[in-house]
């Protein structure tokens, strides 16, 4: 019965894949199990793994955002050069607070606009994100900033612990950031399946109006998860600084693809209502472990993006060519109606 | 949901025709300001027709965003295709160029280029429309990865650099101007509108995007081809956007994989500002002409201004956006309230 | 327990141009069954969402529980003790049955976490209360429509509420678990509960009112003591006319001459074996329950659904439907059930839905489309269909339900087709323009050369209009009857179940 149920999940499916491709690159390459590849593998996933699971809310709920990248562009500059210009000292905290509050503020001003326009929320945040770039690039002039202020190269230098390969010497470290995908995952599927909001979130992306009746303040839910992504989005950008060790914006350059690609993967549906922070995050693991293995599966790394197209278009296929087979027979069925009626 | 709708009379949203005049008004407003703002240098000759130059590829891109979304979706690869079509054709001419060839054989192959590249506009389109259509991915998530996999294509074959030493008879003909003044571009843009023009208001398939747009579900129950339709119409938008590319690679005289790329935000801003609606079934050429004007005027208006960055650009077009989807709203809402009264 | 709980007093709605409601009135005493009667679009569904606070009214006053309010928030409405079975259901299709039974309860109790072992409780307690097992973990979404039904009805008498509304809550049931359904509303009637409950079937009225009011075109006609008053009474206040309509005979039918013929259709899960056959001068009805079938039906001869098995022939000539466009070649007409989503295009003109399924045959030689025969035909629609509109050029939505409907009928009409099939062809639709079109229909089959289908769930409609009737249930056509050997009664019976049942 059990096992019926896990066959019927979309996770089971993603996990598989990934299972095949590990052992793939395994035996073409033999490097994909060495504690190098696996470290560098964990840590590109930091990033994306926060942005996606606040993605994956937004999605769930029916809408789609295409502006977190640019806020996280805008707190990632904003933010170190505010720490060089003034020669910050203090703890580097205090740098995600405000990261999070502007992040929070940039996601509030799309959240209040989704729920007052009532237009697709695509236009509306492909509307912000150019505000929140030109922003970034016209007001603040962004740069390249290599050498970074104090704080934040102390955080980059600080990590949980590093590994050593003996074969080649060279040393892969487990940043203090992991932390935060691992609290940003949990939150969300907390949030997701244990709170009457996150509840809230499938209903209103199930059946928005049947929400609204049965008393969800469904503005009220739209402005939240748009907040919490604006949110993660300030966190990430400038996590993404003590990760690479510097500060460049363009990290960022069309990043919304990548991280919908994943969510979608993971088996949410972007009309809403659908999807784990489970799932996600598989969804993420199966991008990364392509993108960072190209190389080692033999492809030039010119065609990633091109896999990238490819991944999304047969991750959704199935479950899209499902649903319109499925219009074309009746749903439940009629006959046995009667059948239960007999036997009662 | 039924009475929602019936809140908003859509006899006065229904009539176009004031969204044109507030275009018209936005578009003499902006030429003023700037005209103003610059003691009078932008009104130049000149001016009006570097803007008459530029505008087009822009608004070609655009042309295809309204055909998709009047029919109730999006395309996201207009810039895509656009540099692949882009790509593939400038490899293409410079293959079958010959040697030394004279202006009539050069002529000719231009022509045959140009068809080159709108089959390859409309294989993507048909492509991106199949999936929409036959498949039933969101149009959003169909156009998103088709996207990603045109453009894939187009920097895996070019490694990401850019085709350089064509044929000149491209540049020199796209940066021709008739009768000394009038740019070709413009000429290509006016055939192009024209084109769509006639397609929506004289031709039972662009009837049939109007009601798909409008209802797909009713389209479906009045016997119309909903799968076909949308293919062709996504194929149309391929193929413009294959013509804007060939303008773009006319334009640098050489071809790359992110040419478009800063184009796919003002081309959805066209289509918004043009009063094309986002949920389908509403949009006219006319106006879609005007807001084209009006995005090129404003940002060569920008480019005037030394000390102001490009990047201000995206800041401003953002805010634009922004603002004329608010005033649409508020203004159909207070409509319909007024209706109501 | 005589005081009053609800007191609606003159309230008023507009929507765009159209009153729907107008300074209606109703009273509903603590403890009572208060049934709120009335043609559909008569304004019992906008009274409801102004009710449970989904609309705001324009004027007037809710009084409830002794407090008094211009107009209630959803929330407000929900935690004063007001709950609704809406007629859509307003189920989750993505969640699960505990869910969505157990979603009501920890709105009200505003819960800010969810514990899943008391969502499973909760659900199975509900459940139980209404004496019906349900998978408590399988997705709404895969469920049939009656389970829906049940699950909407489960939800909301979870607590202590004060007033559950039920609108058109037994469109799905059969006469079994209309009966469970009565059962508890009584019990929750002797708890204290008020009940409103909306219905348009006479007599379940009659057998579970205290009290009744009824609409008419938005206004509230009467409101009185349900043993009072006679059947005849009722259509009377209902219709605003004496039943003045004569059953539809078919006295100009040849039987030789067979316009459509359905030979041992079958559709996996929709229907098995369905067989009959339409002559010259006929209407034929087919009548069932909610989720029954028929639209299923209706659906394969159009060509939404793929038949698995059986035959269809048209003028005697065996023909395959596979799709919509294939119907409408075929000269298959079918005016769907929903209205607002299958047949109209809410955004566009009226000239515009009148010709969609026309405009490849408007198409001139040079393949422009020629508007102005577009334009003349559908005026030539709405004179001959009596269309009341101001301008063929204005908006559908300023054209009322009936003229809307006429619309849709126009359209197809405009096809010139051989077999014409309606689904519900007069679900919201005033009583004026409901005779006009059942005259037109009428007027049509006696031209002897089309064949017309109408599948229907208002029995007297059914009843007058179709000369043979076909009940379908779960799927299977379960008997035929002449119009002038049933009464409503008999048919209403005979639709939810119960003595048939042997001939199955």
């Amino acid at each position: 019965m059990d096992i019926k149920k896990i066959l019927k999940r979309n996770e089971f499916y993603v996990s598989i894949i990934i299972v095949a491709l590990a052992l793939l690159i395994q035996i073409k390459s033999g490097q994909f199990f060495t504690s190098n590849n696996i470290m560098d593998l964990v840590r590109s996933l930091i990033v994306p793994g926060m942005m996606a699971a606040g993605l994956f809310m937004v999605i769930a709920s029916g809408n789609i955002d295409v502006s977190f990248p640019y806020t996280a562009m805008l707190c990632m500059f904003g933010i170190t050069k505010l720490f060089q210009v003034i020669d910050y000292q203090g703890p580097v905290v205090l740098g995600f607070l405000l990261a999070a509050v502007i992040g929070a503020f940039l996601g509030l001003i799309n959240g209040v606009l989704a729920a007052w326009l009532k237009l697709p929320t695509l236009i509306i945040t492909l509307g912000t994100c150019a505000i929140y770039l030109g922003f970034t690039q016209g007001v603040l002039k962004s740069s390249v900033i290599s050498v970074l202020p104090d704080p934040l190269a102390d955080m980059a230098a600080h990590t949980l612990f590093t590994v050593r390969s003996a074969t080649t010497g060279l040393g892969s470290s487990m940043p203090i950031s992991i932390v935060m995908l691992i609290g940003t995952l949990l939150v969300v599927g907390f949030i997701m399946k244990y709170t009457m909001l996150g509840r809230g979130i499938y209903a209103v992306g199930g059946d928005p109006v049947a929400a609204e009746r049965v008393g969800f303040n469904v503005s009220a839910i739209r402005i939240f998860v748009f907040t919490f992504m604006g949110l993660i989005g300030g966190v990430t950008g400038l996590t993404q600084v003590t990760l690479s060790g510097m500060c460049q914006i363009n990290f960022f350059d069309g990043y919304e693809m990548t991280i919908i690609a994943a969510v979608v993967l993971g088996g949410a549906s972007i009309a809403g209502g659908s999807g784990t922070v489970f799932g996600t995050f598989l969804g993420v693991l199966l991008m990364k472990l392509i993108s960072n293995n190209l190389i080692l599966l033999g492809i030039p790394t010119n065609w990633s993006k091109l896999m990238t197209g490819v991944l999304i278009i047969a991750g959704v296929s199935a479950s899209a060519y499902k649903a319109v087979l499925s219009e074309k027979r009746v749903s439940g069925n009629i006959l046995k109606t009667g059948e239960k009626e007999a036997k009662q | 949901m039924s009475e929602k709708t019936k809140r908003i009379d859509l006899r006065s949203y229904l009539k176009g025709d004031s969204n044109n005049i507030k275009l018209i008004a936005m578009l003499l407003l902006s030429f003023a300001v700037l005209c103003i703002a610059t003691k009078g240098a932008f009104f130049s000759g000149n001016q009006v027709v570097l803007i008459a130059y530029l505008f087009p590829e822009m608004g070609i891109l655009a042309l295809g965003m309204m055909l998709a979304m009047i029919s109730g979706g999006i395309d996201l690869t207009v810039v895509a295709v656009a540099d692949l079509a882009g790509i593939l054709s400038c490899m293409f001419m410079k293959a079958i160029m010959p040697e030394g060839a004279g202006l009539a054989v050069q002529a000719a192959v231009l022509v045959i280029t140009l068809l080159f590249s709108m089959g390859v506009g409309a294989i993507c389109g048909i492509f991106s429309g199949s999936l929409i259509s036959r498949v039933g991915i969101p149009a959003m998530v169909a156009t998103l990865g088709a996207s990603d996999i045109i453009l894939g294509l187009a920097v895996g074959i070019t490694n990401g650099s850019s085709i350089k030493d064509l044929p000149p008879i491209l540049n020199q003909v796209v940066n021709y101007r008739l009768l000394g003044f009038i740019p070709v571009t413009t000429l290509v843009f006016a055939a192009c509108a024209g084109v769509v023009a006639f397609i929506l208001n004289k031709t039972a398939l662009g009837f049939k995007i109007y009601m798909i747009g409008s209802n797909q579900t009713a389209a479906r129950y009045s016997g119309v081809n909903n799968a076909k339709i949308l293919t062709l119409t996504y194929m149309i938008s391929g193929m413009l956007s294959s013509i804007s590319g060939l303008l773009m690679c006319g334009h640098f005289n050489s071809a790359r994989s992110d040419f478009g790329k800063s184009y796919l935000t003002p081309s959805i801003l066209i289509c918004v500002l043009a009063g094309v609606n986002p949920n389908g079934g509403k949009g006219k050429v006319a106006g879609l002409v005007i807001a084209v004007i009006i995005l090129q005027t404003l940002s060569s208006g920008f480019a005037l201004f030394q000390n102001i960055s490009d990047y201000y650009k995206n800041l401003i077009w953002g805010l634009v956006l922004i603002v004329v989807m608010i005033i649409n709203v508020t203004s159909e809402r207070m409509r319909a309230k007024k209706a109501g009264k | 327990m005589n005081e009053i709980l609800l007191q609606i007093k003159d309230i008023s709605k507009r929507f765009g141009g159209v009153k729907a409601l107008d300074e209606v009135r109703l009273v509903i005493k603590k403890g009572e069954i208060h049934c709120l009667v009335g043609e559909n679009g008569c304004g019992k569904s906008t009274l409801i969402k102004i009710i449970s606070g989904f609309y705001k009214p324009d004027g007037g006053e809710i009084i409830f529980d002794g407090k008094s309010y211009s107009h209630l928030e959803i929330n407000q409405a929900i935690q004063l003790g007001i709950q609704v079975i809406y007629q859509d259901m307003s189920v989750f299709p993505n969640l699960t049955v505990a869910e969505n039974i157990a979603m009501n309860y920890e709105l009200y109790n505003k819960k800010k976490l969810v514990n899943w072992k008391e969502v499973r409780k909760t659900a199975k307690s509900a459940l139980g209360h209404i004496g019906i097992d349900l998978p408590l973990d399988e997705q709404v979404g895969k469920l049939s429509v009656a389970d829906k039904q049940l699950i909407a009805i489960a939800r909301s008498i979870l607590y202590n509420s004060k007033l559950i509304i039920m609108d058109e809550p037994t469109s799905a049931l059969t006469r079994k678990e209309v009966d469970k359904l009565f059962k508890v509303i009584h019990q929750l009637k002797d708890e204290g509960v008020s009940i409103l409950f909306v219905s348009h079937k006479l007599d379940e009225v009659f057998e579970i009112a205290d009290q009744f009011t009824v609409f008419r075109n938005g206004k509230s006609i009467v409101q009185a003591d349900a043993k009072e008053i006679t059947d005849d009474q009722f259509v009377y206040f209902m219709t605003g006319r004496k039943l003045e309509q004569k059953p539809f005979l078919a006295e100009t039918r040849d039987d030789t001459k067979s316009l459509l013929k359905v030979e041992g259709l079958c559709l996996k899960n929709g229907f098995e074996n369905i067989s009959f056959e339409i002559h010259a001068g006929e209407i034929l009805g087919i009548t069932g329950l909610l989720g029954s079938g028929r639209t299923e039906l209706a659906k394969t001869l159009f060509g939404m659904y793929k038949a698995d098995a059986g035959k269809i022939y048209i003028d005697g000539k065996e023909v395959k439907v596979n799709s919509p466009m294939e119907a409408l070649k075929l000269k298959i007409a079918y005016v769907p059930e929903d209205r607002l989503t299958e047949g109209l295009f809410l955004t566009q003109t009226i000239e515009k839905n009148m010709v969609i399924a026309n405009i490849d045959k408007l198409r001139k030689k040079s393949r422009v489309v020629d508007y102005k025969r577009g334009y003349s035909d559908s005026k030539e629609w709405v004179r001959s269909l009596g269309i009341k509109l101001h301008e063929l050029k204005d908006g559908i939505t300023t054209l009322s339900g009936g003229n809307q409907q006429k619309v849709v009928l126009g359209k197809w009409l405009e096809t010139a087709p051989k077999v014409l099939i309606l689904n519900g062809p007069t679900v919201g639709v005033d009583i004026g323009a409901k005779y006009d079109i059942h005259d037109y229909l009428r007027g049509l089959a006696e031209k002897n050369d089309m064949a017309i289908l109408m599948i229907s769930d208002d029995i007297n409609e059914v009843l007058m209009n179709c000369n043979r009737i076909l009940i379908i249930k779960s799927g299977h056509i379960t008997g035929e009857y002449k119009n002038t050997e049933l009464s409503s009664e008999k048919l209403q019976a005979l639709i939810s179940g119960g003595e048939h049942e042997e001939a199955c």
